[in-house]
């Protein structure tokens, strides 16, 4: 009786244990899709950039203007700020913008303004900044006359 | 004669013993369904250029269905982990709601980070179906770069020795 007992409770052990990891096992995949972000914006419109008269013999004292920013973000590496502006400038005169760097990016300085796209800030990845000041410069030579003029100028964040 | 007992016993005995037991292991099922595809574009970040992104999501209530097939009055638990996340990510889980059906079920309400080894999420007896569970996505930022990645969940339903 005794062997009996002995036998039962091995077999009771055995499969009990071989049982006690057992299970039923589901699998589900949640997608996660991030798209490129590129996102630049200026926080409004410079003043009038008045060139005034000079001292005879020379040309007139550049007109600049710092009260604007920029903010850029994105998620993608090596982009760059390009600016244009919608038409050409008058003879003899040029306007200018000077973007501050980025973290981790590099700026041109100032930049003559053309109806083209000029690189303003490079080396541009994984970030997102606000208030980096843009600094507009307008000067005009004595051959100028004198004039007025409005002019638009576009920012373009796009790859490097 | 004791010999010949002893002989059957040995045979029978396994066998016995066993049909219960993987009968109940059989009966103890989990089905998953439904699934959660979360998009991230420029509508996301905080405050247009120059801002943050939004760094925490949450899928549908019920983004997925769990049904629970179980023998009468058996005690299960449900565990779940993940098995790949992209670093400074992590994703949450939670019930929602009890689902239906005859059998109880109880924990996880609130939201449990999910870690490579499993978690457990709910428990309960008997039967239940279309339990819901919410996910929660932490941590995006825009230092991850745009991609799709795809985040594997496992769950599994273990007798429940409670």
């Amino acid at each position: 009786m005794k062997k009996l007992f002995v036998v039962l409770v091995i077999g009771l052990f055995v499969f009990v244990s071989g049982q006690a990891m057992a299970g039923n096992t589901a699998q589900q995949t949640v997608s996660f899709q991030i798209t490129a972000i590129n996102e630049i914006a200026v926080s409004g419109n410079p003043g009038q950039l008045v060139v005034n008269a000079s001292n005879a013999g020379e040309d007139p004292d550049p007109a600049t203007d710092d009260t604007t920013s920029y903010s850029v973000t994105t998620n993608g590496e090596l982009k760059k700020i390009v600016g244009k502006i919608d038409s050409a400038m008058p003879s003899n005169t040029k306007l200018e913008a000077q973007l501050a760097a980025t973290t981790g990016g590099s700026s041109a300085g100032y930049v003559e303004l053309g109806e083209l796209d000029q690189n303003l800030v490079t080396g541009i990845s994984l970030l997102s900044e606000s208030g980096k000041t843009i600094t507009y410069r307008f000067s005009a030579q004595a051959e100028a006359g004198t004039l007025s003029g409005q002019r638009t100028v576009t920012f373009t964040l796009t790859d490097g | 004669m004791k010999k010949k007992i002893l002989i059957l016993i040995l045979f029978v005995n396994p066998i016995l013993l066993t049909i219960p037991l993987h009968l109940s292991a059989e009966n103890l099922k989990i089905s998953v369904s439904g699934s959660w595809s979360l998009g991230i574009d420029q509508s996301n970040l905080m405050s247009g250029g120059g801002s943050k992104l939004q760094s925490t999501y949450q899928s549908p209530p019920d983004a997925t269905l769990i049904d629970i097939k179980a023998d009468k009055k058996s005690s299960w638990a449900v565990y779940v982990r993940r098995i790949q996340l992209p670093n400074h990510l992590t994703i949450d889980v939670r019930r929602t709601s009890d689902g239906r059906g005859k059998g109880t079920i109880e924990g996880g309400e609130n939201f449990i980070p999910l870690g490579e080894g499993y978690t457990m999420l709910f428990r309960g007896r008997d039967e239940r179906k279309d339990v819901t569970i919410q996910y929660r996505i932490r941590g995006v930022s825009i230092s991850i770069s745009p991609g799709l990645r795809d985040l594997q969940i496992i769950y599994t339903v273990e007798e429940d020795g409670q």
